[in-house]
């Protein structure tokens, strides 16, 4: 068992760093900054679009904004939308009547930071208890 | 239930400048849901929940200046996640209690203007059957026959409605589980956006 100490500890130290340099990977490049909105139909849109006057809110014509704008993980493409009348704003439908739920760069971290600290956490215990195990085999030797 | 704030547009301001009106006027909310828009969430740290429904019922009365009566409500199993599970966990005894409250409602007496398509509105916001003073200022914006006509809504006047406030859950009796607190915040931002018909 012993033997098996020491490439465990340092497969999980190396999970560790994987786990964190992935997560960082994702966060780089895989992320796109989107206004979430629980989007309106495009009878609602096409009459909004009526109703909208330059200096209003446009993200209010494509439906309800939600919070601040958010980095979600590889958006899909038909569910982005650039508004012709603000091309900097990049929105996001996501429908939760129909159970849409983008992943965000935000739960990236989460996970992986749990992930890391706990791969951590076990690879200094499989190397301490490696330690105490070699201690204890010498001192018996010794005797 | 403490209400921070609340911004949007309603076109009352027609109305209100308006002479006094002879007869009651009534608006309906219960339009095609398709007009219907309520965005909520709970933001924290570690993972941001929002939602959505596109059901809601209720009405506006005007009867004269500055005398208006609301009410809506919003059916709590309307309430979308994204999550199923997580939806029934939403209508559970723990969190809005759906089987004894099957619905969240506002109503109120008091519309005063603020600006330009700009209202303060008080009323009492009701969640999990429990009442709590709300003020808010929403924006609102009137969509005479014609328009609304040409735009497609039908031979009937309209009005807009848009804004946004805060609930605390505490305040309506609701204890997120100790599970649960890290993730669920204690308080949920409400937009909405909505139309109603000239009922009468």
């Amino acid at each position: 068992m012993r033997r098996l100490l020491r490439p465990a500890a340092v497969g999980a130290a190396a999970g560790t760093v994987l786990v964190l340099a992935a997560a960082l990977a994702v966060d780089g490049l895989m992320t796109t900054e989107v206004q979430l909105i629980v989007p309106a139909p495009p009878e609602a849109v096409a009459l909004e679009r009526e109703l909208w006057e330059p200096g209003q809110p446009v993200a209010g014509i494509y439906g309800t904004p939600v919070g601040r704008p958010a980095r979600v993980v590889l958006p899909a493409s038909d569910r982005l939308l650039r508004p012709a009348e603000d091309t900097r704003l990049l929105l996001m439908k996501v429908d939760k009547q129909r159970g849409e739920n983008p992943l965000q760069v935000k739960t990236v971290w989460f996970l992986a930071t749990r992930l890391a600290v706990g791969l951590g956490l076990a690879a200094v215990l499989l190397a301490l208890l490696r330690a105490w195990l070699s201690r204890r085999t010498s001192a018996g030797h010794r005797e | 239930m403490r209400v921070i704030r609340f911004e949007s547009w309603v076109g009352l301001a027609a109305l209100l400048l308006a002479p006094a009106a002879a007869r009651a006027q009534t608006y309906s909310f219960d339009v095609q849901p398709k007009l219907v828009n309520i965005a909520f969430e709970s933001r924290m740290d570690i993972e941001d929940i929002f939602g959505s429904s596109n059901r809601i019922g209720g009405w506006l009365k005007i009867r004269e200046r500055n005398k208006i009566h609301f009410k809506l409500e919003v059916p709590v199993d309307s309430l979308k996640t994204g999550i199923a599970m997580r939806d029934d966990h939403l209508r559970s005894e723990t969190w809005l209690n759906a089987g004894k409250h099957p619905a969240i409602s506002f109503e109120g007496k008091s519309v005063r203007k603020v600006g330009k398509h700009r209202y303060e509105v008080k009323g009492t916001f009701t969640l999990r059957g429990r009442k709590r003073p709300l003020k808010l200022t929403v924006q609102a914006r009137e969509i005479p026959r014609a328009r609304a006509t040409k735009l497609g809504l039908g031979d009937a006047d309209w009005l807009r409605v848009r804004g946004s406030f805060k609930v605390k859950l505490s305040d309506h009796g609701i204890r997120i589980p100790k599970m649960a607190a890290a993730k669920v915040s204690d308080t949920w931002t409400v937009r909405v956006s909505l139309f109603a018909k000239r009922a009468s």
